[in-house]
């Protein structure tokens, strides 16, 4: 499956570098953060074949024991449904993901306008 | 009283020191080889982590790469930028298999992806790939795609060690 995983993550990495998937920051769905003391900073959503995709970073506290923790995050991948809500998510530790969420964040942030500008 | 001779002793003394000497070459063979195992596999296990990330770093630049030749498939700089990376990487992967390799009970379950990717294109069919005539994007991109697979593999393998440096 995750060989799967890889080549879809590639294609939406290819469509995103290509400017043919725009990515926009969203509300992030209301089953995910509802119940979890996780964080979640951005979440970005884009329309690729006709299925809503996610991507955010989850920060998340990791106790070793009841009273300690220390926070770790990770990029996670989640398609969504009309209501907004996550109805699947990958969340394994793929360089590639974490790729992919960087080069998001990179493009929607508008820095490659403001820096042509400035050059 | 005989054997306390003088030259009885001596004789005994010389049988002595060449027994001890086979018996030091061989004890010397047994650690040689002992340490050269030892330091096969401490060879994977320390310079693994390091290859990794080295190709990730590689495997990061690569998508944009072969993102701004799609856009401008006549620009000759972009399509060396693409060549130069890929075999930056085939270097890199090659140089993986190499220490694999020398860790013969490790290497049959990471191996085989690396020979796979290697294997799957050649130097004269990623030309080709390249070249204006033939011009093969999907291919290209497959060629992407399989090495992160790839990695995933790697990056699972070199968790499997206990070494998380990756």
């Amino acid at each position: 499956m995750s060989d799967n995983i890889v080549k879809l993550i590639t294609q939406l990495n290819r469509h995103t570098l290509n400017g043919t998937i725009i990515w926009r920051r969203d509300d992030v769905p209301y089953n995910v953060i509802h119940g979890s003391d996780s964080y979640i900073p951005l979440f970005y959503s884009a329309e690729f074949n006709g299925t809503k995709f996610g991507i955010y970073e989850e920060k998340y506290k990791y106790y070793t024991d009841v009273d300690e923790y220390y926070w770790l995050s990770q990029v996670v991948i989640c398609t969504v449904d009309n209501s907004n809500l996550e109805v699947w998510k990958y969340n394994d530790r793929l360089s590639v993901l974490n790729d992919l969420y960087e080069n998001i964040r990179y493009k929607q942030s508008g820095i490659e306008d403001i820096i042509s500008k400035l050059i | 009283m005989d054997i306390l001779s003088l030259p009885s002793l001596g004789k005994f003394l010389t049988w002595l020191s060449t027994l001890a000497s086979i018996i030091g070459g061989v004890y010397s063979i047994l650690v040689y080889y002992r340490m050269k195992k030892v330091e096969d596999k401490y060879l994977v296990k320390i310079r693994l982590p390091e290859l990794i990330s080295k190709l990730k770093e590689q495997n990061k630049d690569l998508p944009k790469l072969l993102s701004e030749f799609e856009n401008d498939i006549e620009d000759n700089k972009k399509r060396s930028a693409v060549s130069s990376s890929i075999h930056s990487i085939k270097v890199i992967l090659e140089d993986i298999k190499r220490k694999l390799d020398l860790d013969k009970s490790k290497s049959k379950h990471s191996s085989p992806p690396i020979s796979k990717w290697l294997l799957s294109f050649t130097d004269d069919s990623l030309a080709r790939m390249l070249s204006r005539r033939h011009i093969d994007i999907q291919a290209l991109w497959k060629i992407q795609s399989d090495l992160s697979s790839v990695i995933m593999h790697l990056e699972q393998f070199n968790l499997d060690l206990g070494w998380a440096r990756t």
